[in-house]
């Protein structure tokens, strides 16, 4: 049977973007009982015409109730070198401190992790800057999400 | 009208019509820039097109317009790979440091009314889609513009180029994935026993593709002249990754 596309225009209205440039949300552990859910996510840092990238820089935040030894953190490495953030207080409106890993252009990875059993939602914040702060290139995948 | 472009016209029509039956055997789908660079630090990404070369024509001998079309990029996870031709059982980490959400779409309703990105369930995106409208029209030839990550092939390793096979569906009629046929749609896949293929076309086992090569970082002194290396995607991730969804609604194919 003969039928056309043009419901695509009525049905593509109503998708929403989830995603906004160089931050993201998600649930990490969202079953509850995985004490070892783990995200790993790769970085590339490129130039895109703003500059050579010098470093990485991120910061996290969990939207999450607070839960006494529950906290999710980020560990960032790239060749040697590496650093890693927790947000201390879960559910308040301030992020993380931010990190950052002065690793040159390439592809960094991100490791998500958290302390306990229990689901914490949150964002996380990556950018990719110039020895000036600027920002520059900057593409993400995920390899794993737990 | 006066008779002098009325002439014109007709003149126009025939000599588009001729250029429909070249282009009828001749134009596969492709990307326009179907050879790049690779790049990390020094260019970002890469600006290019699907160009859909010519549409439908059923047996009957009825040209159809386009009216949607899929890009589907190997998901580099349950990809399979050859080296120099072989088949390999190595992952594409070992020749590539940053494949997994390679392509970003860019907006334009020129041809089509709606279009939007393929995500795999990690959120990565291996493709697009657009359609709607009134689509491309039988005798012209359509661009559908988007750009791809830079490539960081790994600089340990021998590959002096990297080949990713690229699936494309031009869809004329929207039918269930059992009524496939060059009636309804032209598909320019791997042949990996998806859905997404149909045998005795001129686009069985003819993918799109897109070839990175090493500019960076020399081969190591032990790699000789280096090795070519294919990324094909898998029949699961075709089917996975094909079809359009909106919403949680598969509109093609038809269910």
């Amino acid at each position: 049977m003969k039928k056309t596309l043009t419901t695509f225009a009525l049905l593509a209205a109503s998708h929403l973007q989830p995603l906004y440039a160089h931050s993201g949300g998600a649930t990490l552990g969202e079953d509850g009982l995985n004490a070892s859910a783990t995200g790993l996510v790769r970085i590339t840092c490129f130039d895109d015409g703003n500059g050579e990238p010098a470093k990485l820089t991120m910061r996290i935040i969990d939207h999450s109730e607070p839960v006494e030894g529950l906290l999710i953190s980020a560990q960032l490495y790239k060749g040697l070198m590496a650093t890693n953030v927790t947000d201390q207080i879960s559910g308040d409106a301030d992020y993380s401190e931010g990190v950052e890993l002065s690793a040159g252009p390439g592809v960094y990875r991100l490791i998500l992790n958290k302390t306990a059993a229990g689901p914490r939602r949150f964002d996380v914040e990556w950018h990719c800057k110039t020895a000036d702060d600027i920002h520059t290139g900057t593409e993400i995948i995920v390899d794993q999400f737990q | 009208m006066n008779c002098l472009s009325f002439k014109k016209l007709a003149l126009l029509s025939i000599s588009s019509a001729v250029l429909i039956a070249t282009q009828s055997v001749t134009a596969h789908t492709r990307l326009q820039t179907p050879t790049i660079d690779e790049n990390n630090a020094r260019h970002g990404s890469n600006y290019n097109n699907e160009v859909i070369g010519h549409t439908c024509k059923t047996a009957a001998g009825e040209a159809l317009n386009t009216i949607g079309t899929v890009v589907v990029f190997p998901d580099g996870v349950d990809s399979t790979l050859t080296v120099n031709g072989e088949a390999s059982s190595q992952p594409l980490i070992d020749f590539v440091q940053n494949w997994g959400s390679p392509v970003q779409l860019i907006q334009n309703n020129d041809i089509f009314e709606s279009q939007d990105e393929i995500q795999t369930p990690l959120g990565n995106v291996v493709g697009f889609w657009a359609g709607g409208g009134k689509g491309l029209q039988h005798n012209l030839t359509g661009l559908i513009p988007f750009r791809t990550s830079g490539v960081v092939i790994e600089p340990t390793s021998c590959a002096r180029s990297v080949t990713f096979q690229i699936a494309i569906a031009d869809i004329c009629q929207v039918t269930t994935d059992a009524d496939f046929s060059t009636d309804a749609l032209n598909l320019w896949t791997p042949a990996v026993g998806s859905k997404f293929q149909i045998e005795d076309s001129s686009g069985y086992n003819s993918p799109a593709t897109l070839k990175v090569n090493r500019t960076i970082e020399a081969l190591p002194e032990s790699c000789g002249e280096g090795v070519d290396v294919v990324v094909i995607p898998s029949a699961a991730q075709l089917n996975r990754d094909m079809p359009i969804v909106i919403d949680g609604t598969q509109i093609w194919p038809a269910q």
